[in-house]
């Protein structure tokens, strides 16, 4: 854990060289996605949409040309990702009618919202152009993946499969997203999980939750779901010893 | 004043009922069952609970869900003090000197201040929301829309003022919130709005669902890239009565908590969290010995606790009066309701008072059922805390999910809070504080909603929020708040606030 924490802080270098380069490459793709929104769609957005366009691309040009250090990356990539959320729902809300005389169309609070959203991003942007601030946080990829399987998972499992199959799946693939699993502990968490599920929801609650698979081929796919789930836990766990 | 007690014995009459005493029971106890847990705050644990009272009557439904409610908070207090984690955010400031006095072997007698000063701000938090019912009721008749949409835009300015982090980020927080509540079908026309002919999207997503993601699958996420380490303190705890000089020491400091609390509960947009800083920060500044907080002073104990559960109380007020949410958890309460078939608002008062009161007098049941319950249990809970995050985190995930999927039956639903959870995280590595945003999701549609009648009524004249003089005065607050909170002076003191 602590060796992964010192790495970057051992070749400052290469790790500012990286940063220098995404600070373009994330305003570029924005200017990318917003030419083509601006591209395919007519009217005032089409026009709004082209000249934001525009400015992005001569800002990703001067980032580019003037190798701007990038001083608060929390905030840069933060403000960057809220400036194409903001041009997105104005693209995403381009088919509705506006203003009728003095009343409000369907389109007319999104836009409304989507504009000052525009232009809060941009001052949180410039602020992590100019402002000394905190560096990027380590991003984990082990948890987020799995946790993001597992509901997944969940979600496609639960109609078809049945609440058993589906909270005993979902719960082990989770459990791999602890570096710490065990899996013969997690193995009997999950049964013991799942029991606890099917009574609580279903017999003490009466919630209309599918037990058991309803076919004999969800059947099957929830075996071979379960089966999987079982040989990646092991998979991790002997991966996790092996390491250490 | 008689009225009142009339109405309070028609809430008791209500609450008492052997039925309704038990749904307050079990939800005090799984809420703070939940609530000691790490990792999964309030909202998050309401959100999950939320199914289990889908098929109780209403009165019985969201008297369980308040009991939930401070459940959680309380529990969150005890891990708070004998783990050194908070179970929610509202208790972090109790970790200061909690923990220490258990290091010190008086854990006993600081849950059990936590508990008696958490009673205490109860009781006459109780009897505030029961007082300030009627006379804010009346003052709903007063507002237009206008005056509705000024008043949100209050409350999200306190939302962001309060908050911690940068103000303009918070903002943008809020923005963002307001517009994702935009999803959906519009209001008055009913076409889809950025809905991309998605019929998962076209009722719009629900709050539980977004929160759940948020509050839920995010802390998971983040709490299984944290190694565990736990400090504990178990052995010591001998002794549960605080002595003569604690409750000497506490007294006062709960009534200031209690006030505090009670202030910033009302308040849209302030609630229990900023309840408790405010007040352990007026406990140190008042202090004739400051350096004793964080060494395990009781005050810092006392007045923390009860702000919080005042406020807790207290932020009942805007929502059954005005029927604005002034908080997350509150947005939730509309959400139960709603599935309840109750609209909350003044009406509720007038139409429903075995419900409003009934909820009133199961508040201070509630609290007083935390007193007798949760100092015997204590032990249980510091053995729940023993179970390791590993696994602790897959089964509040298989909770989450079955809680998120169990509100609409529906599958999408799911795959949106996992979405959500994704978009959480990230908004953790960038400093953006969620809060903000979701309660700008809960306000979107009732803000819109209220903008369009007043822009309609005044014939698109935009001046209507300042020329009439209630929505002036709220307006008019607002940008005097924005401003003082961006001053260099008072930055600075609320940075102080949030770095302890």
């Amino acid at each position: 854990m602590s060796e992964q924490a010192q790495a970057p802080a051992a070749a400052p270098g290469r790790d500012q060289h990286r940063v220098t380069y995404t600070a373009v490459i994330v305003p570029g793709v924005l200017t990318v996605c917003a030419f083509w929104a601006g591209w395919r769609s007519s009217g005032n957005v089409a026009l709004t949409l082209l000249a934001a366009a525009v400015v992005l691309a001569v800002f990703t040009a001067i980032i580019a040309w003037r190798g701007h250090r990038i001083l608060n990356p929390q905030d840069y990539y933060g403000g960057l990702a809220l400036i194409g959320l903001a041009l997105f729902a104005f693209w995403a809300a381009s088919d509705l009618p506006g203003m009728r005389g003095f009343s409000f169309g369907p389109g007319t609070a999104p836009r409304l919202f989507a504009g000052v959203l525009l232009a809060m991003a941009i001052a949180v942007t410039a602020i992590g152009l100019f402002m000394q601030g905190s560096p990027l946080e380590h991003y984990a990829i082990r948890g987020p993946v799995l946790v993001t399987i597992a509901i997944l998972i969940f979600a496609a499992m639960i109609r078809p499969i049945g609440i058993i199959f589906a909270s005993f799946v979902t719960f082990v693939i989770a459990s791999a997203g602890s570096k710490e699993v065990r899996w013969v502990e997690a193995l009997i968490a999950a049964v013991v999980l799942t029991a606890f599920c099917v009574g609580l929801f279903v017999y003490a609650l009466n919630l209309p939750f599918q037990l058991w698979p309803r076919e004999l081929h969800a059947w099957a796919i929830g075996t071979l779901m379960a089966g999987l789930a079982i040989a990646a836990l092991v998979a991790f766990t002997v991966y996790r010893t092996r390491v250490s | 004043m008689t009225e009142l007690l009339s109405n309070l014995a028609l809430g008791f009459g209500v609450a008492a009922s052997p039925i309704n005493i038990m749904f307050c029971l079990i939800g005090a106890l799984v809420g703070t069952l939940v609530g000691v847990l790490p990792g999964i705050g309030s909202v998050a644990t309401l959100a999950m609970l939320l199914p289990i009272t889908f098929g109780l009557p209403p009165v019985s439904a969201l008297i369980m869900l308040a009991g939930i409610y401070y459940g959680a908070q309380y529990g969150g207090s005890t891990t708070s003090v004998l783990v050194n984690i908070p179970g929610e955010a509202t208790s972090v400031v109790t970790t200061l000197d909690g923990h220490q006095m258990a290091k010190q072997g008086r854990a006993g007698a600081a849950l059990a201040i936590a508990a008696i000063g958490s009673f205490v701000a109860g009781c006459l938090a109780t009897i505030l929301v029961a007082a300030l019912g009627a006379p804010l009721t009346s003052l709903a008749l007063l507002f237009g829309p206008a005056e509705y949409f000024s008043l949100m835009v209050l409350g999200l300015i306190f939302a962001v003022v309060l908050a911690k982090g940068s103000i303009l980020k918070a903002l943008a927080m809020i923005v963002a919130g307001l517009m994702l509540s935009m999803v959906g079908s519009d209001l008055e026309t009913g076409v889809g709005r950025m809905t991309f002919d998605l019929p998962e999207l076209s009722d719009g997503m629900g709050f539980a669902v977004v929160a759940m993601g948020v509050f839920g699958f995010a802390e998971i996420i983040r709490n299984l890239e944290k190694p565990t380490s736990r400090e504990f303190v178990m052995s010591k705890i001998s002794g549960l009565m605080p002595t003569g000089a604690d409750l000497k020491a506490s007294a006062p400091a709960i009534g200031r908590g209690m006030v505090i609390g009670s202030m910033l509960g009302i308040l849209p947009g302030g609630g229990a969290v900023i309840a408790s800083f405010a007040a352990y920060t007026f406990e140190k500044k008042i202090s004739k010995d400051p350096s004793r907080f964080g060494r395990g002073a009781i005050e810092g104990v006392a007045a923390p606790e009860s702000a919080n559960n005042a406020a807790a109380q207290t932020s009942f007020i805007p929502l059954l009066t005005l029927g604005i949410p002034p908080n997350a958890v509150m947005a939730l309460m509309v959400g139960a309701m709603t599935i309840h078939g109750i609209v909350p608002g003044p009406q509720v008062m007038t139409k429903q008072p075995e419900l409003f009161w009934g909820m009133i007098a199961s508040m201070w049941l509630g609290n007083l059922m935390l007193v007798v319950i949760n100092l015997p249990l204590i032990g249980i809970w510091v053995r729940l805390l023993r179970v390791p995050y590993r696994l602790l985190a897959p089964s509040i995930l298989v909770f989450c999910a079955i809680g998120v999927y169990s509100i609409n039956n529906a599958p999408a639903d799911v795959i949106i809070a996992g979405v959500f959870g994704l978009i959480g995280y990230w908004l953790i590595k960038h400093d953006f504080e969620p809060a903000p945003a979701l309660l700008g999701f809960v306000l979107g549609p009732l803000m819109e909603e209220n903008l369009r009648r007043a822009m309609l009524i005044a014939r698109g004249d935009a001046t209507v929020f300042v020329t009439r003089p209630i929505s002036a005065a709220l307006i008019f607050t607002s940008v005097f708040l924005l401003v003082i909170a961006v001053l260099p002076v008072i930055r600075k003191r609320r940075e102080e606030v949030f770095v302890e």
